[in-house]
């Protein structure tokens, strides 16, 4: 069994699941990154990721920014958001879509010397 | 027939992979960023990190006494971490500088919230109460 921690997980398992967004794929996303909070290294920007299969493979992929990553939904049953979770890349990033298509990137990744770094964006997503 | 088995027993040893070995963390988050957009206040919270990356299993214990599991894998020297439930996903990297970033995306009622935490972890395996084998 997967069971969920956090400083408020167990408050939003008590409130109920909702209906999870349709399966339906692709999406497209526009994100725009929030700074409050991080340090000088984050940039404002809106850019946007599409979660889709790509020619010749298997499989799921984010596309955005010149970036191609696989990418799997680990959506659990009776989930109130689904995600998308990057596999195999050397960054960590998940997109986690809620019912209304709002929906959150975040993307974390190793600074050698300097300890992880967490950029986070938020946004919308709809099915192309 | 006892040194036949003894050598069939010592040549199944030698061809078992190697095995996992955990790796343990004692983190303590000390800020707490609980809204989207920033609201970051200072924070003491303990959280202990039982992570596996080579079987991919991870075990979080958060507040003392709440065990949650999850799964790990490691990359350029950063160890990631993932917490999945219907409610949503938490996401953690921990690197060898002992520093830890944990985030969660979350359905709470008809929202859905973000949150971070920022501290520091101090790798604590095969120490007394630290990582075993599994």
């Amino acid at each position: 069994m997967t069971r969920v921690g956090g400083i408020i997980g167990g408050l939003a398992l008590g409130m109920g699941a909702l209906p999870a967004m349709a399966d339906a794929v692709p999406l497209l996303c526009l994100f725009t990154t929030d700074c409050a909070g991080q340090d000088g290294a984050c940039l404002p920007a809106t850019f946007t990721i599409e979660i889709a299969p790509i020619d010749h493979e298997a499989g799921l992929w984010f596309t955005y920014d010149g970036i191609t990553a696989p990418v799997r939904d680990v959506t659990p049953e009776d989930a109130a958001t689904r995600t998308f979770l990057t596999l195999g890349h050397a960054d960590r990033e998940a997109v986690t879509v809620f019912d209304t298509g709002e929906a959150i990137h975040i993307r974390q990744y190793y600074q050698p010397g300097r300890g992880p770094a967490q950029h986070t964006a938020f946004g919308q997503c709809e099915v192309l | 027939m006892k040194y036949i088995l003894t050598t069939a027993a010592l040549a199944s040893l030698f061809s078992a992979p190697a095995l996992a070995q955990d790796r343990t963390f004692e983190c303590t988050m000390n800020e707490a960023c609980r809204q989207n957009g920033g609201g970051c206040v200072a924070e003491n919270i303990p959280y202990n990190f039982t992570l596996n990356a080579e079987t991919g299993a991870g075990e979080m214990e958060q507040r003392e006494g709440n065990f949650f599991d999850g799964a790990a894998h490691e990359s350029d020297g950063a160890m990631h971490f993932l917490f999945i439930n219907s409610a949503g996903i938490e996401v953690g990297t921990i690197t060898d500088t002992g520093r830890i970033i944990y985030t969660g995306n979350m359905a709470l009622g008809d929202s859905l919230i973000h949150y971070r935490l920022n501290g520091t972890c101090v790798e604590t395996t095969g120490s007394a109460g630290g990582g075993s084998s599994k």
